[in-house]
């Protein structure tokens, strides 16, 4: 028998099968009685642990509703699915589960911009509402990707902080230093715009991923005789940019963006070498600051989960960030009355302020640190002067909070 | 002068690397391209001696060399030796590349992905010296390498066993007529190489910290320096390392910050035009 029929069948089968995954939203329908949250992250590889705390942060908002009766009365089911931060891949996983029918109600895209990027167009294709942490302007787009909303302030929320201090202290010149990548471009671009709209003058310095000393960078940054350095970069760049700064003695007061801030400085450099360093963190972090009273049941409960240990390096903000993006969503089918995403997307758009505490922990315990009033031409949280502060370099602590002076 | 002691201390590092390539060359005529990982797992032997073990500054550094050297042997036997004899000579290429690869992923996954700080034993505050500002550690690396370079250039040009590596370089089955065990000079050459990049695991690793990708830019830079100064010439990759490291600051500082990349690999093009030997490398003749 010729076995070209049989070949003819299955390469139509092969060509037919990814587009099933491209059709129409009215194609399929998420199941009746349950609301599916797909969440895509890296379970593998260099942003794992960062993504272990967002998946227990879901998980728990997820527990915690279900034992409510669920969103509009149907019982919470998590997914997950490993995209190792590969856009490729997190794109073909996404078809794959499109293909089986049913769709998600609900998309957490991924622990990157260029991953939730990837991801924005087949869920805007399909009409599914999406929540994420990731940053990027480009995804602030209602207009391209009107089911996606944001829960982590942009990065040019952090710039406000900043220029508050230079204004405190009567700087007349800032000067930044920053890698010459997207990311460090992006930041330089965000801050040259605050510094010189607050009438400063800018100025700045790059370096490159192979630089292992910036002695160089910040000596001609120095020529230029600034009152503050803006500092951009992670892991060994910024070390080596803190190292360098130390070595040519100058301690000019220095404020590291919202990059530079993550970074531990105190397990790798000795405290003569961070003398005027300041970094950028989120005011409800501080174990000062006033706390969301259902905040230490939150935390209790994320230490004895199997993501526990890893507290001490994110911190609660980003476990946080999992269980206020289905908070969030929760609040919005709520509002709706209902789950269908045109509804919810309308929901979010005119999102009512919650009478008392807010579901959420993130905005603190009155909910005025980060205000989610998205609309129709904006798709991300909004910010107060106070939602930022700079303080000293420090570390996490048992429970999560920053603590300055603290490796 | 800042700029130069930051130039001379980049480069010493360059300069450790093109020793290294030019080391397992000159023997066992092959190019080496995971040598820059043996020195960054130097780096990170060097931590696990100092801080994890807590072994003063010696022991560390023999626990670094021994390591490496042996680590530069098991490649050796699995990545070089099973090509040997054989008529395709860019098969190394690609398994030392495949080496390298290897040495990345198994150092993240034993030391993490986060930068560790390797404690040289040396004073860590900078000193003034001849109107710029250097570390100690930073002298001690640039002197240890001039002299490691130095003295190697001369061993391989006056004693029995450099010349019998030059003449291996030259041609391997005339030297092996000749008498030399060409295979014992590359496996040799391997392990010294190793021992080299594993002993400089402190002071390096002091520098630039242990980082499992350290490896990727040192790689790139100690190619352009060996190529600038000459594959197969000890004092070339010396010479030719720190005047990579010299340009990079230099070109940072006055030429534009976002150029010193640039400005590298032009001068690199610029020598494989005008002189393509490299500066210290010597013409071959051949009849054809």
């Amino acid at each position: 028998m010729s076995s070209r029929p049989i070949r003819f069948a299955m390469i139509s089968a092969l060509l037919v099968l990814p587009l099933a995954a491209c059709g129409d939203a009215e194609d399929s329908a998420s199941g009746g009685d349950t609301y599916i949250v797909y969440f895509t992250g890296d379970y593998s590889g260099a942003v794992s642990a960062n993504n272990a705390s967002i998946d227990a942060g879901i998980k728990l908002a997820a527990e915690e509703l279900n034992a409510k009766g669920g969103i509009d009365g149907k019982k919470i089911v998590v997914e997950t699915a490993n995209d190792q931060n590969d856009p490729t891949k997190a794109v073909s996983l996404l078809q794959q589960r499109l293909a089986k029918g049913t769709k998600p109600d609900l998309v957490y895209p991924g622990s990157s911009s260029a991953v939730s990027l990837s991801l924005l167009p087949i869920l805007t294709r399909q009409k599914i509402i999406s929540v994420g942490g990731t940053v990027s302007g480009l995804l602030n787009d209602p207009a391209k990707f009107p089911y996606h909303f944001g829960i982590s302030s942009p990065g040019k929320d952090y710039a406000p902080a900043l220029i508050k201090i230079a204004q405190e202290k009567g700087y007349q010149k800032i000067g930044m230093l920053y890698a010459n990548d997207a990311t460090g471009q992006s930041s330089a671009a965000i801050y040259k715009a605050a510094v010189e709209a607050a009438g400063m003058t800018f100025v700045e310095a790059r370096f490159e991923s192979t630089a292992l000393d910036m002695t160089s960078q910040l000596n001609q940054l120095k020529a230029e005789s600034p009152d503050a350095l803006v500092l951009n970069g992670y892991g060994t760049a910024a070390l080596y940019a803190m190292r360098s700064r130390a070595q040519i003695g100058w301690d000019i007061p220095t404020y590291c963006d919202q990059l530079s801030s993550g970074y531990p400085y105190l397990k790798n450099l000795r405290e003569d070498e961070l003398q005027n360093v300041n970094v950028v963190i989120s005011t409800v972090t501080l174990a000062t600051s006033e706390r969301h009273p259902g905040l230490d049941a939150f935390i209790a409960k994320v230490k004895a989960g199997p993501a526990g240990k890893e507290i001490t390096t994110t911190g609660w903000g980003l476990y946080a960030t999992g269980h206020d993006s289905l908070a969030l969503a929760s609040y919005a089918a709520q509002q709706a009355k209902s789950t269908d995403p045109d509804k919810v997307k309308a929901a979010m758009e005119s999102l009512a302020k919650p009478t008392g505490t807010p579901p959420w922990f993130y905005a603190g315990p009155k909910g005025d640190l980060v205000s989610f009033s998205y609309s129709a031409t904006n798709h991300f949280p909004t910010t107060s002067e106070s939602t930022f502060q700079y303080v000293g370099p420090g570390g996490y602590s048992t429970e999560g909070f920053y603590t300055s002076g603290k490796a | 002068m800042t700029t130069v002691w930051a130039g001379l201390a980049t480069g010493a590092i360059y300069s450790l690397v093109a020793i290294g390539y030019n080391v397992v060359l000159l023997a066992s005529g092959t190019f080496n391209f995971a040598h820059a990982q043996l020195l960054m797992i130097g780096t990170f032997l060097a931590y696990t001696g100092a801080v994890t073990l807590g072994l003063p500054v010696v022991p560390a550094v023999l626990l670094a060399a021994a390591g490496v050297g042996a680590l530069a042997l098991l490649e050796e036997r699995t990545a070089i030796r099973p090509l040997l004899g054989r008529s395709d000579a860019h098969g190394a290429l690609i398994t030392t590349v495949g080496a390298a690869t290897i040495l990345d992923g198994l150092a993240a996954a034993l030391w993490g992905r986060q930068p560790l700080t390797v404690p040289s034993g040396l004073p860590d505050r900078p000193l003034e010296l001849l109107g710029g500002t250097v570390r100690p550690v930073d002298l001690v690396l640039i002197g240890l390498t001039l002299l490691v370079g130095v003295g190697l250039h001369l061993w391989s040009r006056h004693s029995l066993i450099g010349l019998a590596s030059l003449a291996s370089a030259e041609d391997r089955d005339a030297a092996s007529a000749r008498g030399i065990n060409v295979r014992l000079l590359g496996v040799g050459a391997f392990v010294l190489a190793g021992l080299i990049a594993g002993a400089f695991g402190l002071l390096v690793g002091a520098r630039t910290y242990a980082v499992f990708n350290l490896g990727h830019a040192l790689a790139l830079f100690g190619f352009v320096a060996i190529a600038i100064g000459g594959a197969g010439s000890q004092l070339g990759g010396l010479i030719g390392g720190f005047a990579t490291g010299l340009i990079y600051a230099f070109a940072a500082r006055y030429v534009g910050e976002a150029y010193p990349q640039l400005v590298v690999f032009a001068v690199f093009l610029l020598i494989l035009f005008l002189r393509p030997r490299g500066l210290f490398g010597t013409a071959l003749e051949r009849r054809v």
